[in-house]
């Protein structure tokens, strides 16, 4: 297949997509409000348009199953099809189908069972025509045909005979129609008309559809041109003036930010797909749940709202199944009878914030509690002193949510410690508040691009590496008087905090030279970064803070892939390469193993 | 048929190709040169934490970030040149479709070229238990010297380095 046909290809494949999920959305509401007959027209126009397209670019599969389910909506405009839930069954149902046919497209192998759904649709619409004929025909039937012929022109050539067909049917019609009625059908048939014209002319969109691929690439061609740029200019701030570079780096900034923009989207894109997930959701729950959705308009990274949408789907689904309770319950306890689910998201200075919240029972922190001390990770005493934030980030400990027994007496936290590395995996985070019987909100703290971290700068051992802002809490600076020692363990006390600290060096290069030893026979004060994960603390011993500075991170290839303390790497301006620690990993890695000793130190 | 056969044998010793010969500890080691990218000076490497101490970090060679690794102490070859003074100072960057990486030098490696009669098959070579030593291919002797032809990938396979972290790490946890 040549280039150019690839490319059509990946357009119609795009355009249907979002069609489908335009009729998603509409058929939701449909569903909701019958008798509105805009929507009905929507979906009208959109599977017509649907089954043009795809009769244009030859996939015929697609183009058949699309006029099927425009004959049904024919039939439904004219009312003479009663919208019941058996046929909304069979409408999403067909829906589904056509989305799987458009996602055949581009594998090779995939067998879609579509005819059966297609007869049914077919059949629906051969019995209420034979009914119909029988009966008499209304002005309102008249009109409706009247407008379909002609939007059947549009597509004439693809089958002339079908065309002289309804074009005899349509003559034969009007012959019926009085006087009256006629003059009706003209301004129908005029709007019609200019309708066609318009169409006629040929436009251009303002917008260009470009593959996430060539963007991909274009972010990484800027990401090295940043550094390198980074790189002459240190290498040459000693001979020339500084000015002489201003001009230089004022481009490639602005260079970097208009591609980083040409990567947003807005997440209405990925919102709007959740009024399918929320209804399909709910009535399997045989729950009654309202969707608000708020703030769509707030722009992301397409890659990172890519990488979170499962993480939504699985927090919507969770809500719905785990937190808003059934009808009965919610009346007992004073509530609307269905529960209401938002979905918002918004731009705050540390990225774009996302709430899913409901209003349903809460999360249960006993329970919890009881789970955590049954499984050893924390002993019953001090599982009684934590603080309730404390007990509820265990939801995302890996392995809380696999034990059955916890899903059948909390519920929450199934597969949470994935929704929880997703969001790590674009340097985001994740957080939870809950009350009882009055409702839950998981909050997505999520960067807004994921070109460039906002990183601290430091040295150990005279490498430089980085840390992330974004899980860095604090920077202190402490005498080594100040540090406790507990058995060989080291701990700083930071805002009436006991956080243990360890030594960078001693964690990466184990058992080289006496770190320790060396920095106790020092007078110097201990600079310590305070880092945080997941509402874990550790502290970590570094020679030398050096600087904030926005990075281009790039991430570690083979053979060393798998180290799992660094998350990716950047090139510095003398052309070093920096290292940027991967915090989650770290901590979770330090924290198990710890959690570990004490679970068998108990057994 | 006999003589078909012996023909096509010795058209095939008899063909030429080239060896990039590198000097590690007092012992030469053949690599096939289309392995081979380039040489450069070697240039600041970062250390790498959790990798195996061969491994000597990650280096920037025109824009690429590529692990170095030293093939001397991953064969063991150090004791023999203690008391020499050690000088990298030359990066052999190897590439395959896979992945690159660097190889620390101290001269500019020589080619040679041999023809397949000169290699002596590796399946002569005791194979110590201990360690996989499947990347030794062959033998090219020459004279008074002895060339060991070693497949490179096969030596730094990401198992390979992976694997002995874990092992380092289970043995220090025990």
């Amino acid at each position: 297949m040549s280039n150019k046909e690839n490319e059509y290809k990946e357009l119609f494949i795009s355009e249907a997509s979002s069609s489908v999920e335009e009729l998603n959305n509409l058929m939701t509401r449909l569903e909701k409000s019958p008798a509105e007959v805009k929507t009905i027209d929507n979906i009208f126009r959109i599977t017509h348009t649907l089954k043009g397209n795809a009769a244009g670019m030859g996939f015929e599969k697609i183009s058949k199953f699309a006029h099927a389910l425009e004959d049904v909506f024919t039939e439904i405009k004219k009312g003479s099809l009663l919208l019941d839930s058996e046929i909304f069954t069979v409408l999403f149902k067909s829906i589904d189908i056509l989305t799987e046919l458009i996602d055949s497209i581009n594998s090779t192998d995939a067998n879609v069972k579509y005819r059966g759904i297609q007869k049914k649709l077919e059949v629906l619409v051969e019995n209420l025509r034979k009914k119909e004929s029988a009966a008499s025909q209304t002005l309102k039937t008249t009109y409706t045909r009247k407008s379909s012929t002609t939007k059947k022109t549009k597509v004439a050539g693809e089958n002339p005979s079908e065309l002289q067909e309804t074009i005899d049917k349509k003559n034969k019609t009007d012959l019926k129609d009085t006087g009256n009625a006629i003059t009706e059908v003209q301004d129908v048939a005029e709007v019609v008309v200019t309708e066609e014209t318009d169409t006629k002319k040929i436009t251009f969109s303002d917008v260009v559809q470009v593959p996430v691929k060539k963007l991909d690439n274009l972010l990484n061609l800027v990401g090295e041109l940043i550094i390198e740029r980074d790189r002459l200019i240190t290498q040459h701030e000693n001979n020339v003036s500084r000015n002489e570079f201003n001009r230089l780096k004022r481009v490639t900034s602005d260079l970097q930010y208009s591609v980083m923009d040409v990567r947003l989207v807005q997440v209405g894109f990925l919102f709007n797909k959740f009024h399918r997930v929320v209804r399909d959701a709910a009535t399997s729950e045989g729950k009654k749940v309202d969707l608000i959705i708020e703030g769509s308009d707030t722009e992301i990274d397409r890659n990172i709202l890519q990488i979170i949408s499962d993480s939504l789907i699985h927090l919507i689904r969770n809500a719905i199944g785990h937190g808003i309770e059934d009808s009965k319950v919610r009346q007992s306890a004073k509530k609307s009878e269905s529960g209401t689910l938002t979905l918002s998201a918004r731009n705050e200075s540390e990225g774009v914030v996302i709430d899913i919240k409901d209003d349903g029972k809460g999360i249960d922190i006993a329970r919890i509690r009881e789970k955590v001390i049954q499984k050893g990770w924390v002993d019953a005493n001090a599982a009684k002193n934590m603080s309730e934030d404390e007990i509820i980030s265990f939801i995302f400990e890996p392995g809380f949510s696999t034990n059955e027994v916890v899903n059948s007496i909390s519920g929450r936290g199934v597969g949470m410690d994935v929704v929880k590395k997703a969001a790590d995996s674009v340097g985001g985070n994740i957080k939870v508040t809950t009350e009882a019987g009055k409702g839950t909100t998981f909050t997505l703290i999520l960067p807004s691009s994921m070109a460039v971290k906002a990183t601290l700068l430091f040295e150990v051992g005279h490498t430089q590496y980085a840390i992330p802002l974004a899980y860095t809490d604090a920077v202190i600076s402490v005498h080594k008087s100040k540090i406790l020692k507990m058995q060989n363990r080291l701990m700083v006390s930071h805002l009436d905090k006991t956080i243990e600290t360890l030594f960078l060096k001693e964690l990466f290069f184990k058992g080289e030279e006496n770190v320790r030893e060396k920095a106790i026979q020092s007078d110097e004060k201990w600079q310590i970064i305070i880092i945080h994960y997941n509402g874990k603390k550790l502290g970590l011993i570094v020679d030398k803070l050096l600087q904030q500075k926005e990075i281009v991170e790039k991430p570690l290839k083979k053979p060393v892939d798998f180290v799992k303390f660094i998350s990716g790497v950047t090139i510095l301006g003398n052309g070093n390469v920096c290292l940027v620690l991967n915090v989650p990993q770290i901590i979770q890695k330090l924290f198990n193993y710890s959690l570990n000793v004490n679970a068998t130190a108990v057994a | 048929m006999e003589k078909v056969k012996e023909a096509n044998t010795r058209a095939e010793d008899t063909r030429k190709f080239q060896l990039v010969v590198i000097r590690l500890g007092d012992e030469e080691y053949g690599l096939h040169i289309d392995q081979i990218k380039e040489v450069v000076l070697t240039p600041n490497i970062t250390r790498l934490p959790q990798t195996p101490n061969y491994v000597k970090g990650v280096a920037n060679v025109r824009g690429n970030i590529i692990a170095i690794v030293d093939l001397e102490e991953k064969f063991g070859l150090q004791q023999l040149i203690e008391n020499q003074q050690k000088k990298d100072n030359y990066t052999l960057v190897i590439e395959s479709e896979e992945m690159k990486m660097g190889v620390l030098v101290k001269e500019v490696p020589n080619t040679l070229s041999v023809t397949m009669s000169q290699i002596e098959e590796a399946g002569n070579i005791v194979q110590d238990g201990q360690s996989d030593q499947s990347y030794i291919k062959g033998i090219v002797k020459l004279d008074d010297r002895l060339v060991i032809m070693i497949d490179i990938f096969k030596t730094l396979s990401e198992n390979e380095i992976s694997g002995i972290f874990k092992m380092n790490k289970q043995n220090a946890a025990v």
